[in-house]
């Protein structure tokens, strides 16, 4: 993946996901970890969860909002948006690049 | 979970904590949720992310890899001296079996001593992110080692196939063809009798740990699947 992608490590595929979920709105921790196991069919674990909002909040791309209990929602930043974007642009090249290849070898 | 909480760093636990704990009360962790918060323990201690989290008290690159380097290195010779011990034990006439309580001290410590080396080497970003699994489950085998019979050879049995995995891991994904070397020492060793001199069965092990630390991080790993 590109940057800053590239640099979150194990943690950058989590981290996609986890941008894309805030960017429906602001969630807090189990709300992003249900929404994530549906748009992936996948759970991810408590660990890697916070492992990835730790790094992007520290990054800027993600921002926490005042506690609710003690639950504390995140809302992706304008630079998150931004970053996310260009993400997913460069994803959608990369899979109609793909999908172009196999059509011309199917055919 | 919340004993797990305290594996990581303070400033970690002071600015997430709270709503850390709300999250595994929300969603009870399975076994697997478990693994995944030792984990990221290890990481946040290795990977500082929290401002005013001082990293020197985290373990760089450099130090965890001097750290796996001394742990494989002294926990090979171990296996080593436990196995030699091991062997050299007369039949106690009255037991009719080797009264080696001491030998499998040091085999538990040799044991241990690799599980840890193991989990510093995972620790490493160019290490595959299953070696961490594996190091973890190598720490497992070892510690159910020292339970009583028949815990202690789950244990034993699950340390050689984590060794096995971790030494595979190691050797296909790191690109350090010596942990192909571990691999099959691993494997041989579920073969060791502490009755005869099948004993000696913890030299191949023991000398591919020591080859491990020698020869593993003379150089950085050549892959990164982080």
């Amino acid at each position: 993946m590109n940057q800053p992608f590239g640099e979150l490590g194990r943690f950058a595929e989590p981290s996609l996901y986890i941008l894309v979920s805030l960017s429906g709105g602001p969630k807090h921790g189990y709300a992003i970890m249900t929404d994530v196991e549906e748009i992936s069919g996948a759970p991810m674990g408590p660990g890697t969860l916070y492992g990835a909002l730790a790094r992007l909040e520290r990054r800027g791309l993600i921002e926490a909002l005042e506690p609710e209990d003690r639950r504390r929602p995140y809302r992706l930043t304008g630079l998150g948006a931004t970053t996310l974007q260009a993400q997913l642009e460069s994803l959608n090249g990369f899979v109609r690049t793909g999908l172009a290849r196999l059509d011309g070898t199917a055919s | 979970m919340s004993r797990l909480l305290r594996l990581y760093p303070r400033a970690w636990r002071d600015r997430y904590g709270d709503e850390f704990v709300e999250l595994i009360r929300e969603k009870p962790p399975t076994s697997l949720d478990t693994f995944d918060v030792m984990r990221g323990a290890l990481d946040a201690w290795l990977h500082p992310q929290i401002v005013g989290q001082t990293p020197s008290r985290a373990p760089g690159g450099a130090r965890l890899a001097r750290l796996a380097r001394a742990g494989a290195i002294a926990g090979g010779g171990l296996w080593i001296a436990g196995g030699l011990a091991m062997n050299s034990l007369p039949i106690d006439p009255d037991l009719g079996y080797k009264n080696s309580g001491m030998a499998v001290l040091v085999i538990v410590a040799a044991m241990v001593v690799t599980a840890l080396a193991a989990l510093a080497t995972a620790g490493l970003p160019a290490v595959s992110r299953y070696a961490g699994i594996a190091a973890l489950a190598i720490l497992l085998g070892a510690v159910l080692t020292a339970m009583p019979w028949p815990v202690l050879i789950i244990g034993f049995f699950g340390y050689i196939l984590a060794t096995a995995a971790f030494g595979a891991i190691l050797a296909l994904w790191a690109g350090h063809a010596v942990g192909g070397l571990l691999a099959i020492a691993a494997l041989v060793l579920s073969s060791m009798n502490t009755e005869d001199e099948r004993a000696l069965l913890t030299i191949p092990i023991g000398l591919a740990w020591i080859a491990v630390g020698a020869l593993a991080f003379r150089r950085a790993p050549a892959a990164t699947r982080a």
